[in-house]
């Protein structure tokens, strides 16, 4: 594993009016690392993802992943890069199939393009097939085998969860951000969550998460971010964070 | 017979009509009130070119869809790329300024006083001189328009579309560029609802300015919202619903002054009705529930 | 001397599109919908006018002060029987859009079946010579068309400042959750924004009809003008939306004077376009 910084986001700061959500935030990101983020409600972890995917226009800072300054991007362009997020509130496109929400995510699809619908070849076909088996086998992975075709609609709480990270693995991107995946999701869902987000520090990909569980973190994560009122309070190993006085300050307060 | 021909070749135009506007208010969930004004791009280029040079019928289709995918473009292009609101907008300007460039730009379409005497349609040295012939061609392009509608609500293409419909947020998240696809798919729709407007020109053999008001774009969109948004089928069914439903008034021996003015009567307190207690429409499976704002 | 009576000539229109505008703006801050039957309400204010004057016989003075209740009156009955019941079935603004398109083809044709599709007019036969001023002409119904519009406008803009029933409407318009936790009853502001709103375009359609003349299916030009003016000047400011009328009136006249009036059209659906690239907070952003 490289420990070569790849993802950088410097003094980035965001207000809303009079609130100040982000106060000059800065960390680094090596690959392959998995990043917990947690803090109180309101600390701003939110609105972090949303400055970083695009979403949201920074009043300054830098964003930078592998090279590519982020910051000014729209966010369309920064998904192509390299970076894919969930919502806190789930979002996916309930009157499409579980696998078609799926295929939205995979890259550079010539069938996209308004021509390639009247001019379809071998070639197109035959790279459509070859999405769909993979987006096939990690559903199966995903434990959605069997609800493959059925609408978004009918999904579960927990599998609507465990479909949007099967989506942000489909996109093949390297750096995931994660917005709360087990909030609100039954135990044994918890589990398979967890597994699927541990398993893609082997696939050489970067994720941050946002999580209030801290078992959750404790279990996943090699490196957390403690942010409150907007700026980065505490940056360590798992075990720093529990005993930091500040951290617990801000719970307790 | 004349005149069931003369309704079926109606509902055939206004087949094409409203499903190129599916694509757009349907697939993609903008709302167009400029639907109009490709018809009468597709209108005008096809009698402009006909009476002038006496062009195939080929010809036409091909020009009257490039120049009023132009068109669309450059409305889509300021309203869409910035912000979905400002597309209604955009669009129920353009349709004013179609209209009043129909009226006013004498020199090129004459006015209110239309042009008249647009010869039968040509296809391959083939004149198509009977009312049955005419409907044979327009049959067979209303189903390429169908065709062409459920080819992209099948592809990768159609279910990017669909995915902004629902939800543009997910669809930017997912790396699609979300201006590209709508632009795209008005041009196209654009471009499609032209072929409606040759048909016209053809078929009646003269086109004036009235033909192609705002109220001729509401009555394209109330046949897609009516007959459902979405769907493939629901402006097939909108069409034949709302093209043949006024003619019953004619039947029942209403004058047909009033007939047209109780034709539109009848089709915007359908449009209200649906909009109060069945938003989605016959066979819509969608419903305009995103708001915009 | 002809740039004085372009100049006259623009004021006259952009009192007509500020009228509009204003009225539009009114009911899309509140309401959050493209309210396209706007278009027939101006209409109705003329053709209420025609009725009231012609067929009835009552005064001008009388006659203009019922069509400005009637249209008041219009308005209320849209909000009341369509909008709101609308709203409370949680319809989206796409919805109360296609509504208020279907409700605009109903008015429009209701007008055209009971008075026909051929100019109306209430001018009396003889030409009006008009009030000479620096080398141009004005009619006394052009001065009291801009006069109207400046009042009408200046006691929207001070009754929007100052009085509770404008700060309600203006709580409304920028956060409806806080309204209605500080106690604001949105549907009454949402039926004193159509009231006003409808009067506004009223007033509008009454000086046309008594200026010009009129025809069931006027009122879409000019709410494209108005709406025009609203892109200009931005949805929440009144003097924003009176200058953008001036401005759209000037270059329309102007565009008259220097090629042919004919391009008017296109000259508002140019500058829409422009300010539709150079606004991108626009409309609603203000
Ligand atoms: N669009 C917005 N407009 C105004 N204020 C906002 C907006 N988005 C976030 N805020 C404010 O910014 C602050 C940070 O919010 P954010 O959603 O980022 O918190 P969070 O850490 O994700 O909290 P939670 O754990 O509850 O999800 C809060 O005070 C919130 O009210
Ligand atoms: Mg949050």
């Amino acid at each position: 594993m490289s420990t070569k910084v790849w993802f950088s986001v410097k003094d980035v700061r965001k207000s809303f009016g009079g609130v100040l959500a982000l106060d000059g935030v800065s960390f680094k990101l090596s690959r392959g690392e998995i990043l917990g983020l947690v803090g109180p409600n309101g600390a701003g972890k939110t609105t972090l993802f949303n400055v970083i995917s695009g979403f949201d226009a920074p009043d300054c800072g830098r964003i930078n992943l592998s090279g590519t300054e982020l910051v000014g991007l729209p966010p369309y362009l920064i998904a192509l890069a390299g970076l894919v997020r969930t919502f806190q509130v789930p979002r996916l496109i309930e009157n499409l199939t579980v696998i078609e929400n799926v295929l939205l995510f995979c890259k550079s699809q010539p069938g996209e393009r308004l021509r390639n619908v009247f001019f379809s070849n071998a070639r197109l076909k035959a790279f459509e097939t070859e999405i769909a088996e993979k987006a096939k086998d990690l559903l199966q992975k995903a434990g959605l085998g069997d609800k493959m075709l059925s609408p978004a609609s009918e999904l579960s709480y927990g599998q609507l969860k465990l479909l949007t990270i099967a989506c942000c693995i489909a996109s093949d991107s390297d750096l995931l951000l994660l917005d709360e995946p087990i909030a609100g999701v039954a135990p044994v869902m918890i589990d398979r969550i967890l597994e699927m987000i541990s398993d893609l520090r082997s696939a050489e990909k970067s994720v941050i998460l946002i999580e209030h569980n801290m078992d959750a973190i404790m279990h996943v994560c090699s490196r957390v971010l403690f942010l409150d009122v907007g700026s980065v309070v505490c940056d360590g190993v798992p075990s720093d964070i529990r005993s930091n006085s500040r951290v617990i300050d801000a719970y307790l307060r | 017979m004349q005149y069931l021909l003369h309704i079926l070749i109606l509902i055939g135009i206004y087949v094409i009509l409203s499903s190129s506007l599916n694509l757009v208010a349907g697939y993609a969930g903008l709302i167009s009130v400029a639907h109009a004004s490709f018809f009468a791009v597709g209108a005008y280029a096809a009698a402009l070119l006909s009476v002038h040079f006496g062009s195939p019928l080929i010809v036409n289709l091909l020009c009257a869809a490039l120049l009023a995918a132009l068109c669309s473009l450059l409305i889509g292009f300021p309203s869409l790329r910035i912000r979905d609101d400002y597309f209604v907008i955009a669009t129920f300007g353009f349709q004013v300024l179609t209209f009043s460039v129909l009226n006013n730009w004498v020199k090129l379409t004459r006015g209110p006083l239309g042009i008249p005497g647009i010869p039968r349609a040509s296809l391959f040295g083939w004149e198509v001189s009977s009312q049955f012939e005419f409907l044979v061609v327009v049959t067979v392009l209303s189903l390429a328009t169908i065709w062409c509608c459920k080819v992209i609500s099948e592809s990768p293409y159609g279910r990017v579309l669909k995915a902004i419909r629902e939800d543009e947020m997910f669809a930017t998240a997912a790396g699609k560029n979300v201006a590209a696809f709508k632009i795209s798919a008005f041009a196209f729709a654009g471009g499609l609802a032209s072929i409606g407007g040759v048909l016209y020109a053809h078929y009646i053999s003269f086109v004036d300015p009235s033909s192609f008001t705002v109220m001729e774009s509401i009555f394209i969109l109330s046949i897609v919202i009516i007959g459902g948004a979405g769907s493939l089928l629901g402006p097939v069914v909108g069409a034949v619903l709302l093209v043949s439903l006024p003619e019953a008034l004619r039947l029942i021996g209403l004058q047909s002054a009033i007939a047209a003015n109780v034709r539109q009567i009848l089709y915007g307190g359908l449009l209200l009705a649906f909009m109060l207690w069945r938003p989605r429409g016959l066979l819509g499976r969608f419903s305009f529930e995103k708001d915009v704002h | 001397m002809a740039i004085v009576q372009i100049l006259l000539n623009a004021v006259i229109a952009a009192s007509l599109y500020a009228l509009v505008g204003a009225g539009f703006a009114l009911i899309f801050r509140t309401s959050k919908f493209f309210h396209f039957a706007h278009a027939a309400t101006f209409t109705a204010g003329a053709y209420l006018t025609y009725t009231f004057k012609q067929i009835v016989g009552l005064s001008l003075p009388i006659s203009v002060v019922f069509s400005l209740i009637g249209c008041g009156i219009v308005g209320l009955l849209m909000s009341r029987l369509l909008f709101l019941p609308l709203r409370r079935r949680g319809a989206s603004s796409l919805v109360l859009l296609l509504s208020s398109l279907g409700l605009y083809v109903i008015l429009q044709n209701s007008i055209s079946l009971i008075y026909g599709d051929h100019i109306k007019s209430i001018r009396d036969a003889k030409v009006v010579e008009g009030i000479p001023i620096f080398g141009a002409r004005i009619t006394e119904i052009q001065i009291a068309a801009i006069l109207g519009a400046a009042v009408l406008i200046f006691l929207l803009h001070t009754g929007l400042r100052y009085t509770g029933a404008g700060k309600a409407l203006r709580a409304v318009a920028s956060n409806p959750t806080l309204a209605k936790l500080v106690g604001v009853d949105s549907n009454l502001v949402v039926q004193l924004a159509f009231v006003a709103g409808s009067v506004l375009a009223g007033a509008a359609g009454i000086l046309v009809a008594l200026d010009i003349d009129m025809t069931p299916s006027m009122g879409m030009l000019m709410l494209m003008m108005g709406v025009v003016a609203v892109i200009i000047g931005g949805v929440r400011s009144l003097v924003g939306i009176a200058f953008g009328a001036l401005l759209l009136g000037a270059a329309q006249n102007l565009g008259t004077w220097l090629v042919s009036s004919q391009w008017q059209d296109a000259i508002a659906f140019a500058i829409l376009v422009v300010f539709l690239l150079v606004r991108p907070r626009g409309f609603v952003g203000g």
